[in-house]
């Protein structure tokens, strides 16, 4: 505690001050989480789609997913160096299973009943998938992004070891020089900001289901 | 995100030549040079990746399902450690790990078993909970009605419906464990994550490509052979053809796949 | 308003050993209420959804006001036909207010220009705008659902209106009552509707013209009173009830049991009333006759005895029907 509540650590002309690290880590997190949409949106709409690539896609976004995360950064740094991409990277790719999974079910998951009543009152295609579709399969999206960017800010906290800084810098520092007051800030903070995300996104989760508990169709 | 398009880019496809150039035998050599050498202590290494591997797993699961099955048919209790479990996830792998250094206020092989112990806890917790709460209470009354003895019930009913959740769960669990043993390296636990850290520390790229290879190779293998038991304890009218989504009230399936790791 | 004729429309999905419609030719007259009748499975949604075109026909076509659908935009042709079914399809993530206004709004109309327009039809169908406007779908009843449905079909204005078993989860009670707000509606607003129903009671209530469809073809096709009188077969008499003499009470207008007028008749009856409530004004009287009269001009009177006599000659002709009918149903001349 003593660390974070020490002014000293605040300064933020300082870039290891402790709100220039959040900024760092939550930056890392939203582009990663960012990107990682820009990919599985697209993908997940296509083999939401095309059936027989769903399997493949999702067995080898899982297959990624499986390989322990500080060996994924470890076989980059060969190719990416110390640079912010070795960090990315690997973060980019640790969503896709997680994110075209939700994102395939919760489109799934939408009554095809009313996809056709939107089509019956002559909604063209793409005012059928965002009238309809997106906002019917936005609970389930949004519950893959909050469990993508809670994961993402955990990981997130090995990229020091990869050159990169962030809330896990305070973890590094604080090993390297043996200062546990600097492990334990870094801690309690990385915690908050996983804890905090969560509740975050939960609260954006209700809110987007609001009137949507009961399907209106199973109903009348 | 210039920065990335420009610098990263240029870097990557030069370093992309280079290795590519490079690592055809000689980097393949290079590592299994490096294997070899008596004096890197392989072998060591990888006793010391299976037991931290290992050790944690079965005290998980050990651990894991007697909470399971004491809580799951008190609603309360079930409730309670569903949630609290189910926040657990949230707080972050190294996170755990800082907690356990600073708890035993020591580093190395204890206080990483612990940490990867408590990561493997909740899958297997949440998933035998599950499974026995979702036992449908028709099938068992079936079994009796059917005059089967309260011990035929339990081994004809409700094992074989529970046994694929919670080897679901610990497939889930193994794999986070596997994949957090490098990481526990970090914090002096040893084994690969040993070669990767000091790969990184010391730019010496087949040592760390002998770590990070190494812990790959185990957790992939981990995955389809659990995945394959898992697969061998469900009963065929129970096999899903894909797997399912992560349901928006729970954040994570009770059957976990890949994706739960 | 508009005039809909579907001719020789026929309907095959593929793998499928007969057509789903099988080359029906008729013409639902502006301002209509057209109901398509038959039993599960005889190509009544399939003939409806190729009005919209939903699907499109194997062959034949159907024209809107002598325009070929199949010549028009689908989708600036759907925007253009009002469209309830059975399941309502309220969108759940939207307020009553935005399921109303989805038609208008994916014309381009903002919230603002559509409000008014969203509180008429929320009275129109009977619920009051200030109370259901910021509701949710599952906030309301099926009743209340379907009422809501009615409206968003309604909003943009459609000629057409396309209706698919759109009372048939409903209760009794709640069916009349949204039956009766039905023709209310379309009194003010005189659209030509297409109604699917396989509720022979609904059909004769709310249809001017009742199409009966049987394993894809149109078996016979007229007004209600044109098929109690003149089933076309067997099928359509046991569909229809039309040996149910109280039936024919309830739908036969006055005017079929018309004599000339006598010295009799006590109290006048207007003509278009049904034999029903003329029958209890008789029996009430205790014999004697009813004046019947049109735009204040007396064409006849109707008594007990030529009321029976309407109906034994009904029945008559059934039963002659019935046996030259006996042999083919199928074959049964289509009354036009
Ligand atoms: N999409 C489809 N593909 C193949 N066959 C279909 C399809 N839709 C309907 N059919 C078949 O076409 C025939 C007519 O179906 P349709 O839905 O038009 O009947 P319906 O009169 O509306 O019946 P119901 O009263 O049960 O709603 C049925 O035999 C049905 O199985
Ligand atoms: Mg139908």
């Amino acid at each position: 505690m003593s660390y974070i509540l020490d002014g000293y650590n605040w300064d933020l002309t300082d870039p290891g001050s402790i709100p220039n690290l959040l900024i760092a880590h939550i930056s890392i997190t939203f582009v990663s989480v960012l990107i990682g949409l820009a990919i599985a949106f697209p993908l997940a709409f296509l083999v939401a789609r095309f059936k027989h690539l769903y399997l493949p896609t999702v067995t080898t976004a899982g297959i990624l997913y499986t390989i322990p995360s500080l060996a994924l950064f470890a076989l980059l740094i060969p190719f990416t160096a110390f640079s912010q991409a070795t960090v990315l990277i690997p973060l980019v790719i640790y969503t896709q299973v997680v994110l075209i999974r939700n994102i395939v079910a919760g489109i799934r998951a939408v009554d095809p009943q009313l996809v056709e009543v939107g089509r019956a009152m002559g909604m063209n295609s793409w005012q059928l998938q965002w009238r309809v579709v997106l906002p019917l399969a936005m609970p389930v999206i949004i519950a893959g992004i909050r469990v993508v960017t809670v994961t993402t800010i955990g990981i997130a906290t090995l990229a020091p070891w990869v050159g990169t800084e962030d809330l896990g810098t305070l973890m590094y520092q604080g090993f390297n020089f043996a200062r546990s007051d600097m492990e334990a800030a870094g801690t309690i903070l990385v915690i908050a900001l996983a804890v905090a995300a969560d509740l975050l996104l939960l609260g954006v989760q209700a809110a987007l289901s609001r009137g949507q508990r009961v399907n209106a169709l199973s109903e009348a | 995100m210039h920065f990335l398009k420009h610098r990263a880019a240029r870097e990557l496809a030069a370093s992309l030549i280079r290795v590519v150039k490079e690592i055809e035998w000689t980097m393949i050599a290079k590592m299994l040079q490096f294997i070899g050498d008596p004096t890197n202590t392989f072998w060591q290494h990888t006793i010391d990746t299976l037991k931290l591997s290992i050790v944690p797993i079965i005290l998980a699961l050990l651990i894991g399902l007697s909470l399971g099955v004491l809580v799951a048919r008190r609603p309360v209790a079930a409730f309670i450690s569903a949630n609290l479990t189910g926040l657990m996830r949230a707080v972050p792998t190294l996170a755990v790990l800082f907690i356990m250094i600073l708890y035993f206020n020591q580093i190395g092989f204890l206080p990483s078993v612990v940490a990867l112990t408590v990561l493997g806890i909740p899958p297997i917790l949440l998933n035998t909970i599950a499974g026995l709460r979702g036992v449908d209470p028709s099938a068992i009354e079936a079994g009796q009605g059917m005059g089967m003895t309260q011990q035929q019930v339990l081994f004809r009913v409700q094992i074989p419906l529970v046994l694929p959740v919670i080897a679901a769960g610990v497939r889930t669990a193994s794999v986070q464990i596997i994949a957090t043993v490098p990481i526990a390296g970090l914090i002096g636990g040893g084994g690969y994550g040993d070669y990767i850290l000091a790969g990184i520390n010391l730019l010496n790229i087949p040592q760390l490509l002998v770590g990070a290879v190494g812990i790959a190779l185990l957790a992939l293998l981990a995955e389809f052979a659990l995945a394959a038991l898992q697969r061998a304890v469900t009963p065929a009218g129970l096999r899903a053809t894909e797997p399912a989504a992560i349901a928006p009230s729970a954040r994570r399936s009770p059957v976990g796949s890949l994706a739960d790791v | 308003m508009a005039t809909i004729e579907f001719v020789d429309v026929t309907k095959e999905y593929p793998n499928a050993k007969t057509p789903a419609v099988d080359n029906v030719s008729f013409t639902v007259h502006e301002g209509a209420i057209c109901m398509l009748l038959g039993t599960s499975g005889s190509g009544k949604t399939t003939l409806l959804r190729m009005v919209n075109r939903l699907i499109d026909p194997t062959s034949g076509e159907i024209r809107i006001d002598g325009v070929p659908t199949t010549q028009q935009d689908p989708i600036a042709l759907r925007r253009s036909i009002g469209y309830v079914i059975q399941q309502v399809g309220l969108f759940p993530h939207l307020s009553i207010e935005d399921n109303v206004r989805v038609v208008p709004s994916i014309l381009g109309k903002s919230a603002a220009e559509t409000r008014d327009r969203v509180d008429e039809l929320l009275h129109l169908v009977g619920l009051e705008p200030a109370e259901y406007r910021k509701r949710y779908p599952r906030q309301l009843s099926g009743g209340q659902q379907q009422r809501v449905g009615l409206a968003r079909a309604l909003a943009a204005d459609p000629a057409v209106l396309l209706m698919d078993e759109p009372f048939g989860a409903l209760d009794a009670i709640t069916r009349a009552r949204l039956q009766d707000e039905l023709l209310n509606v379309q009194r003010g607003v005189r659209k030509t509707i297409l109604f699917v129903t396989h509720d022979v009671e609904e059909a004769f209530k709310l249809g001017d013209q009742i199409v009966v469809m049987s394993e894809g073809k149109l078996v016979q096709e007229g007004s209600p009173i044109e098929l109690l009188a003149q089933p076309a077969s067997d099928f359509v008499r046991q569909l229809v009830g039309a040996d149910n003499i109280l039936r024919q009470f309830e739908y036969q207008p006055v005017t079929a049991a018309l004599e000339p007028a006598t010295d009799a008749a006590q109290e006048r009856i207007a003509a278009d009333e049904r034999l029903l409530p003329a029958l209890l004004r008789l029996i009430q009287m205790r014999n004697g006759a009813l004046a019947v009269v049109r735009d204040g001009e007396t064409l006849g009177q109707v008594s007990l005895a030529s009321v029976f006599a309407s109906v034994q000659s009904i029945h008559r002709n059934a039963s002659a029907a019935s046996g030259e009918h006996n042999r083919s149903a199928d074959s049964a001349p289509v009354i036009r």
